[in-house]
């Protein structure tokens, strides 16, 4: 398994080289986190690569997913859904590895571990014709942590001598004063209810 | 059209033509900030930034608070929180020395999103002048908006506001990066 990968880590990477994304990858993602990768990935790889991508499922088996690959316009796809395939869609994958392979086209294979396990035992080819490209994926990492929202807090609280509760309650009461920073604190303390009642 | 009443009149109508203009709906905080990222690598692959990778995706961050499931309010960081204009504070600097930092809230819980506040600023390098230029787009206000100045700019002064130009955040992020100069005589 390669190193952790973040979206941004991704972004730079797929990016770089806009003009060969013809390779496909595989990127290893937590089965609940699953969702929120695929539409992260949707809303951010296509400023990167530069053109609209493809989100192709794979739950109604490996023949259709390759048969939508081969349809698909969009040059960049994502495929994922694969993790209720039996044996015999994992062989057939493995026997379509060159079906992928043609053209300008190239994409990421969303996968679970388990998933990701399935690939490497029953689709050699496939598997040896990826090489080391198989990432593990790295969630959140553009996230402020919670040092970081700490030192913000409290550089907001010196910029406007008041205490986080302080701005709670104005926001409660409708006080609070419209500068952008008000908003951000808001968001920080993870009170955006606030910011809606604002409204 | 000289008195104060005319001026507020004229101030209501500049604030409506600027904010009405300013593209302000995203498709999401992601997308905008990965759009920022795109901008900040482009600009360092063209040595107009110093700030190394590493250090983009460091200052770069992202902070959302759910109001209903999934949907809310995100906030784009840009740098730490430097309302002291202190340069030791982690910040994007430029290769002319300048340096910049900037905060984007968006509401997620509308659709499209929809920026409803940001805060840029830029200094010279301290060495040449306190000079700073700042823009701020402030929460709506649906009473008085803000004196009609929801949308300015301070022009290297606290106290004075003038009506922005509708610029939306990524277009004031190139003007930091490509159109701030630093002329000559100030430099000698």
């Amino acid at each position: 398994m390669d190193k952790l990968f973040s979206l941004d880590d991704l972004l730079i990477k797929i990016g770089s080289r806009p003009e060969r994304i013809n390779f496909w990858a595989v990127l290893v993602v937590k089965s609940e986190d699953m969702i929120f990768t695929v539409s992260d990935l949707e809303d951010t790889l296509e400023i990167f690569i530069e053109s609209p991508i493809a989100v192709i499922s794979g739950e109604n088996g490996a023949r259709e997913l390759v048969e939508k690959v081969e349809k698909a316009i969009q040059e960049y796809i994502l495929l994922w859904q694969l993790e209720a395939w039996d044996l015999a869609d994992w062989h057939s994958f493995d026997g379509f590895r060159s079906r992928l392979d043609k053209g300008k086209k190239g994409g990421l294979i969303l996968l679970t571990e388990q998933s990701t396990h399935s690939l490497m035992r029953y689709c050699p080819n496939f598997a040896s014709w990826l090489g080391a490209k198989v990432f593990d994926f790295e969630k959140d990492a553009e996230l402020l942590t919670k040092e970081e929202t700490n030192l913000r807090l409290d550089a907001l609280q010196k910029w406007a001598k008041l205490s986080s509760d302080q701005v709670i309650k104005m926001a409660e009461k409708r006080q609070l004063p419209h500068d952008p920073e008000y908003a951000e604190w808001l968001i920080l303390l993870n009170r955006g209810d606030l910011l809606e009642q604002q409204k | 059209m000289s008195n104060r009443n005319s001026w507020e009149e004229m101030s209501i109508e500049i604030q409506k033509r600027s904010v009405v203009n300013t593209p302000l709906e995203i498709k999401s905080a992601k997308n905008l900030r990965a759009e920022i990222l795109k901008a900040l690598n482009i600009a360092l692959d063209e040595k107009i930034l110093l700030t190394e990778l590493h250090e983009i995706l460091k200052l770069l961050k992202l902070q959302a608070s759910s109001v209903i499931k999934q949907k809310g309010y995100s906030e784009i960081m840009g740098g730490e929180k430097n309302s002291n204009r202190n340069e030791l504070i982690p910040h994007f600097k430029l290769n002319n020395g300048c340096w910049f930092d900037f905060a984007i809230t968006i509401d997620e819980t509308v659709s499209p999103a929809e920026i409803i506040a940001f805060d840029f600023e830029i200094r010279y390098p301290p060495e040449i002048s306190n000079w700073f230029l700042r823009f701020d787009l402030n929460t709506p206000n649906h009473e008085n908006d803000n004196k009609n100045m929801r949308f300015h700019f301070h022009p290297n002064n606290e106290d004075i506001q003038i009506h922005s130009p509708p610029m939306s955040p990524l277009e004031i992020l190139h003007l930091f990066l490509y159109g701030i100069k630093i002329p000559e005589k100030q430099r000698s």
